[in-house]
């Protein structure tokens, strides 16, 4: 990140070195609380999508202070295509998986099948599972609007 | 609920809600439209509603304020830039109260507050949603799924297709920002 903050300074100079330094500190804890929402949804508010706005905002912080190129750095855009569609794809799969294991669409009771932790501790997990899916679906996907919008269409260049 | 605050937060909440629609510069306007969301989103969390509190404070303070100020970033009016203010002084010409539009919002609302009339009260345990499944979900959902937090396992399991096209209509949101602004091959 610091070499990122270096990069930054030559490719924008404008930018405020307070916001930079103060943003650069911030970064690792904004992921790591919204990891946290999205793991801690069973036992407190939050879930995968809250976590996955905030994972997500955390990287639109980066693009707005350190520059576009700088969020394409950690998280370039065919990677982000690629995770936008794996969301959908876990949930939707997860639920064939049921109907595949002998349950209905979405009874992760049936996934027991897999491995014998008990319908219910499944039940549990598979919840997890399909919140994991929901996380990374919508932090890409709002990763991917923000950068549409603010380089009107290019993505090379953002605000 | 405690009314005191209750009544001091909505009456914040109706003074940004005129602030939004009223004052004159767009960017003013969405920064008053997220102090209105953090507003509602206490209310949320007041009433007890923890989280809609939070996706209210993700969403509608955080990310959707963020997304307004990126598209007034790109976007023009015939003078320039619209973010730098309109300096036209034409362009406000128009901007007096417009007669059609106001009675039919003052209608709506007259409406919806005579419907409100019919509403059980707040937090009523014989009221129809309240006897009907939310029973079986507080008594049942956590020996069925060893979630704690009732909102998730709901959300998860009980109501897991309307998530699941929840999470499908935010792809397909997000694939035709991408298309409508699309220059090249993304």
């Amino acid at each position: 990140m610091r070499e990122l903050q270096e990069e930054a300074k030559l490719r924008m100079p404008w930018q405020d070195v307070i916001l930079q330094t103060s943003v650069r500190v911030l970064i690792p804890f904004i992921q790591l609380f919204g990891l946290y929402v999205v793991v801690h949804g069973h036992y407190s508010p939050g879930g995968g999508f809250q976590g996955g706005v905030i994972l997500g905002s955390a990287n639109i912080l980066m693009a707005l202070v350190f520059g576009l190129p700088a969020s394409k750095h950690y998280i370039s855009e065919n990677v982000n295509k690629t995770l936008s569609i794996t969301g959908p794809v876990v949930y939707c799969g997860i639920g064939a998986l049921c109907v595949i294991f002998g349950g209905s669409f979405l009874d992760y009771g049936a996934l027991n099948k897999i491995l014998p932790l008990g319908p219910i501790a499944w039940r549990s997990f598979g919840i997890f599972l399909v919140e994991l899916g929901v996380g990374i679906g919508v932090m890409s996907i709002m990763l991917r609007i923000y950068r549409v919008l603010s380089s009107a269409g290019t993505i090379d260049q953002g605000l | 609920m405690i009314w005191q605050l209750d009544l001091f937060l909505l009456t914040l909440v109706v003074i940004c809600a005129l602030a939004t629609i009223s004052v004159r510069g767009l960017l003013s306007s969405t920064i008053i439209f997220a102090a209105y969301s953090f507003l509602m989103c206490l209310l949320w969390a007041e009433m007890g509603a923890v989280d809609v509190a939070f996706t209210e404070a993700v969403v509608g303070a955080g990310i959707s304020t963020i997304f307004f100020i990126a598209a007034l970033f790109r976007s023009t009016t015939r003078s320039g830039l619209l973010i730098r203010g309109v300096d036209d002084p034409h362009h406000f010409k128009d901007q007096g109260w417009k007669m059609l539009p106001l009675m039919l919002s003052v209608i709506t609302g007259v409406l919806l507050f005579y419907g409100m009339a019919d509403f059980p009260a707040w937090g009523d345990p014989q009221s129809p949603p309240n006897t009907h499944v939310s029973s079986y979900y507080i008594e049942n959902a956590v020996r069925e799924t060893h979630v704690p937090n009732l909102v998730t396992a709901i959300l998860g399991d009980y109501r897991g297709y309307d998530t699941m096209f929840e999470l499908v209509v935010i792809y397909c949101a997000g694939v035709s920002v991408v298309s409508i602004l699309k220059q090249e091959n993304l």
